[in-house]
């Protein structure tokens, strides 16, 4: 069943740069797709048009059946959708449990329920004795596992991915990977990666290649 | 375990607590810019209250319930009514007494002008202490508030020329409020003959009987002004709601207080602003990971809040100092005042901490929800 499609998407940045030209892909719920390709393919504007954070200058855009621009913008990103940023972006002046508190704010009151999901979460990725500590102090692989907790929380029906290992050393790449592995295997949800490292591209089940904003070989 | 609980209550409130806590120099500017502002105009909201109960204190001191004076006149002291009128008044059934009150201003030794009260002969305000007895103001003679004494420097003994008349200061009188204190008390009839107004008085203050009912006093007013069609008759807080300077005062302090609320709104919307525009970044994170537009408005609201809420307390103490010092440098004029703090202070205080909160988180929200979050997050 489809659960992403992508009709002649284009992407076009103040009238001139062509970030993504006439994509049309679809992905099945519960696939796991590495989006492979160098920079300034299109493989980040890629994962923001579908996660909502950039609108495609033309073409059609379906998620879950439904067109994006019906979706609820908030409602999408926070019960359909979990996003990993290359970047981390962490809040540093907080522990990793307040990062991953954060994301349960707009669908649990109960601050209680919040801080154990998120705690039993972050133990689980192997930060329990992390917990309390603010984000800044933490290495980048930590940090990334902490916002890998904070991306899966609310358990989305699609964990895009933009780069998770593009920040880490390869021992660290090497827990992520592992840690992203067994997120696949126990969960029935949607993936999509975008990434030059083919390692990362391994444990997908299917790759996209992309160049100059072009799906070339899928 | 109870550590684990204490932790995990974490909400908006706490991160809000967070966000202040790693600004901690801008919040402080804030929340003392927005105290001083509502301070400020506290002080000169609370001067001009206080004086208008000093004034009616004066007022009741003397039982007086309503006041008679010539109607159409700009400046009730202008008021020229008949001193005959004061026994017909009297007359009145529900009317317990009455006192007539010629007032003026005189010229004092050709050089500046001073109020001053002309007061008839029977009444106690003309009468004072002489070699241990209560003796009454002879022809010549007049009293002195402290004020007009400190402003003008004179003191008991002094000569004065009124009007080319000759007069000595014999006394001090203790004023019921603080405009009498800055005027000269004189027999009527010697009054009347300064200001060619034999005959005449500026107003007729009335004590009504005691318990006597709204609807009796609507009575006796109606009967006082079918006397002549030249009278009008007012209560007091009718009076000093006319009254120039405590208007002056009140609309100053008024002006004061509706143009700090505009600059703490500005100062607060700016400070926001600059709070947002420094955590473009967080706030794109939060709208990424699925906060609503509701959900970061809130947490603008609530930090707004936060600091007009510190504001407010900071500004009401500030407030209530600047009145103490504003009252006790009038006392030291010779004006007695009170301080007054009402319950009504305290509410407009609190309203206008929400209203700058609100208005204040206007701008900051209107920004922070059209931020970009692509963009934000790639800076």
């Amino acid at each position: 069943m489809t659960f992403i499609q992508l009709e002649n998407i284009s992407c076009v940045y103040n009238g001139v740069i062509s970030a993504l030209a006439d994509v049309s892909l679809s992905i099945s719920e519960g696939e796991t797709v590495a989006l492979l390709g160098p920079s300034g393919s299109g493989k980040s504007t890629l994962l923001n048009l579908i996660a909502g954070y950039e609108t495609a200058t033309s073409g059609v855009l379906k998620i879950a059946g439904k067109s994006i621009a019906e979706w609820n913008k908030d409602t999408f990103r926070r019960e359909l959708i979990g996003f990993l940023f290359q970047q981390f972006h962490l809040l540093d002046h907080l522990s990793a449990v307040r990062n991953v508190e954060l994301a349960l704010f707009p669908t649990c009151k109960d601050a209680n329920q919040r801080h154990l999901k998120s705690s039993r979460l972050l133990k689980e990725v192997g930060l329990l004795n992390r917990l309390n500590v603010q984000t800044k102090y933490l290495s980048g692989g930590e940090r990334q596992r902490v916002a890998f907790c904070r991306s899966i929380v609310n358990k989305p029906r699609l964990l895009l991915a933009d780069e998770p290992t593009g920040n880490l050393d390869s021992a660290s790449s090497e827990t992520l990977l592992k840690t992203l592995s067994e997120y696949i295997s126990s969960h029935q949800g949607t993936m999509i990666v975008a990434t030059h490292d083919t390692e990362v591209a391994k444990i997908c089940s299917r790759v996209i290649y992309l160049e100059d904003g072009k799906a070339v070989s899928q | 375990m109870n550590s684990d609980v204490k932790n995990s209550l974490y909400g908006m409130g706490s991160l809000i607590l967070d966000n202040i806590r790693c600004r901690p120099l801008r919040a402080f500017i804030a929340i003392l810019s927005i105290a001083v502002a509502l301070g400020g105009a506290m002080t000169m909201v609370g001067t001009s209250e206080s004086l208008e109960s000093t004034l009616v204190l004066g007022y009741e001191s003397r039982q007086v319930d309503l006041m008679v004076m010539q109607a159409n006149k700009t400046n009730p002291m202008t008021s020229r009514i008949d001193t005959s009128i004061s026994d017909e008044i009297l007359a009145i059934d529900g009317v317990e007494s009455v006192q007539a009150l010629l007032a003026d201003s005189l010229l004092v030794d050709s050089n500046y002008s001073i109020m001053v009260y002309g007061w008839p002969s029977s009444y106690q305000e003309v009468q004072y202490q002489r070699d241990g007895k209560r003796v009454i103001l002879n022809h010549g003679e007049i009293l002195i508030g402290h004020t007009a004494a400190s402003l003008n420097n004179l003191s008991i003994g002094d000569h004065l020329e009124l009007n080319f008349g000759e007069y000595k200061i014999v006394d001090y009188f203790e004023a019921g409020n603080f405009f009498e204190s800055g005027v000269l008390f004189m027999r009527l009839d010697d009054l009347q003959q300064l200001t060619s107004s034999v005959g005449k008085v500026t107003f007729i203050f009335v004590a009504l009987d005691a318990g006597i009912t709204d609807q009796q006093k609507r009575v006796v007013t109606h009967q006082i002004e079918q006397i002549s069609p030249i009278l009008k008759v007012v209560t007091t807080d009718e009076f000093l709601a006319d009254n120039q300077l405590t208007s002056a005062v009140r609309g100053l302090g008024h002006v004061i207080l509706i143009s700090n609320i505009l600059l703490s709104i500005l100062i607060v919307s700016t400070i926001m602003v600059l709070s947002v525009s420094e955590r473009r970044n967080e706030i794109a994170i939060f709208r990424a990971i699925g906060w609503s537009a509701w959900q970061i408005s809130w947490l603008v609201i609530l930090e707004t809040t936060v600091i007009s809420a510190t504001a407010a307390v900071m500004g009401g103490l500030i407030g209530w100092t600047g009145l103490e010092i504003s009252l006790s440098h009038l006392q030291t004029l010779g004006v007695y005042t009170e301080s007054v703090v009402t319950i009504e202070q305290a509410v407009w205080l609190v309203l206008s901490a929400i209203l700058i909160a609100l208005f204040g988180a206007a701008l900051p929200i209107y920004y922070a929800l059209n931020i970009s979050i692509h963009e934000a997050l790639r800076e």
